[in-house]
């Protein structure tokens, strides 16, 4: 034996050192495998995020105004979806190459392995409705969160700029008004432009959610339009419908309809007096 | 346990395999492959033979210790130039310095390089047999570190592209890519020399 080799064997006797056992290696790389595979499951929640939020945006004409279609569009784009999105499959890739047999691969299959994944998965739980839950839990967690990410209802919260959204509490036939609770749990007291509802408008009973296009006057909603709510429910500060103790999609109960004006508003936790 | 004969018998990936039963079998490999990567490691940066030495120590013990982490669908060879290679990138970094291969040194390995690049189709214009060692010595000292380990890979360790592509933990396509890079940086650096003169 050579010199090297017969010193290399004296140190292994004299400090006794043993191969690794392959366990260790198979435990190292099955840990490796599921941070990959969790990473491509945070990227798929973040594209199931991204396509509620894009999907449930208010996308139709007549909201925005002519010169403002661009800022627009731009608000219903979910760049912080989107850029999470970005981090995850950064970091499914990293994943993928410290596996043992990563770096077989080129860096651009990679990313388009693991962005496909995501796409595909994650379109299956935007199916299943998880993007709306993590947009929910995101919304609930943090604070500043509907700052940076709208949503439809954020866009029918606006009735300085001429769109509200809300629930019909009541309505009075002569002369028309009605009563919307918006998004934020604020009472409007709405009337139309002239002297009857702008046509068409869907049935404005209790319960039901509509989108009014008007003016914002001296504490009143004068409405230009009125368009139900299409698509999926909105997004209401759940201690509403706690308190009323019914879910916005019942149907309005007799009593409902025949709620006399003006009606009593029961706020959460108080009851005001009309 | 088997005898000296024996040993000498059984391929890499047998001794390997060998070595949890009996602990000399490992000998055997590191007799293998000692001569080969103390030659791997000068060629790719002109350290001392003692200082190539002391890696190859490292290589050896660090090789033994992830015996068990070898993949079978490689060959050991592959694996342990890996380790090599690794090592030596790790002793560069330590010492916060690369110094140049052996080849812009040594005339006989720059000779061995040029005779087989003369027999290569792509360079064998730029290299005629009587100036090629000097050639490749000079064209070699200006190239780019990636494009000389994959010279050195290729044409003297005599590595096909999946035994590079498992060596520098590369995909094929780019060990392709790189290679056909530092064969034009080469032709490049040669025409350029000669004009110079």
């Amino acid at each position: 034996m050579t010199g090297l080799t017969e010193k290399v064997l004296q140190t292994i006797r004299k400090r006794d050192i043993r191969p690794t056992p392959r366990w260790r290696f198979l435990m190292i790389e099955g840990g490796k495998i599921l941070l990959l595979a969790a990473t491509v499951v945070a990227s798929s929640l973040a594209v199931s995020a991204t396509l509620h939020l894009f999907t449930d945006f208010e996308w139709e004409g007549g909201v925005y105004r002519a010169d403002n279609w661009l800022n627009y569009a731009v608000r219903g784009v979910p760049f912080f979806w989107l850029a999470v999105v970005l981090v995850f499959l950064v970091a499914a890739a990293l994943d993928f190459y410290s596996t043992t047999d990563g770096y077989r691969y080129r860096r651009s299959s990679v990313v388009a392995a693991c962005l496909g994944a995501s796409l595909v998965l994650g379109t299956v739980m935007y199916g299943r409705g998880y993007g709306e839950d993590v947009d929910a839990a995101m919304e609930r967690s943090w604070g500043g969160y509907r700052r940076v990410v709208w949503s439809r209802t954020d866009v029918w919260s606006q009735p300085d700029e001429g769109l509200l959204g809300g629930v019909v509490e009541s309505v009075r036939p002569e002369p028309p008004e009605m009563i919307v609770r918006d998004f934020e749990r604020r009472i409007w007291l709405v009337r139309p432009r002239g002297s009857t509802w702008p046509e068409p408008h869907p049935r404005l009973v209790h319960n039901a959610v509509i989108r009014i296009i008007g003016d914002r006057e001296d504490g009143l909603f004068f409405a230009r339009e009125i368009r139900p709510w299409v698509g999926r429910p909105p997004r209401i500060n759940p201690l509403y419908d706690n308190c009323r103790g019914e879910p916005l999609e019942a149907p309005p109960s007799d009593e409902a309809k025949e709620r006399p004006w003006p009606p009593r508003i029961i706020r959460c936790g108080a009851v005001q007096q009309p | 346990m088997l005898s000296g004969t024996e040993m000498e018998g059984k391929t890499d990936a047998e001794l390997a395999e060998l070595v949890s039963i009996d602990r000399e079998a490992y000998g055997f490999l590191m007799r293998r492959y000692e001569g080969r990567l103390l030659g791997y490691l000068r060629r790719l940066s002109n350290i001392r033979h003692e200082d190539a030495e002391d890696i190859l120590q490292e290589v050896f013990i660090k090789a033994y210790l992830n015996l068990n982490s070898f993949d079978r669908r490689l060959k050991f060879s592959s694996w342990i130039y890996r380790i090599a290679h690794n090592e030596a990138v790790s002793h560069w970094r330590r010492n916060k310095n690369r110094p140049q291969p052996l080849l812009t040194e040594d005339e006989d390995a720059a000779a061995e390089m040029a005779a087989k690049l003369s027999v290569d189709p792509e360079l064998a214009e730029q290299f005629d047999r009587t100036q090629t060692a000097e050639a490749v010595r000079a064209a070699i000292a200006g190239l780019d570190d990636k494009y000389r380990d994959i010279l050195i890979l290729r044409y003297l360790e005599e590595k096909d592209y999946a035994e590079i592509s498992d060596i520098l933990c590369k995909p094929m396509g780019t060990v392709a890519t790189l290679l056909n890079r530092a064969k034009q940086a080469l032709r490049l650096a040669v025409v350029n020399n000669k004009a110079f003169k």
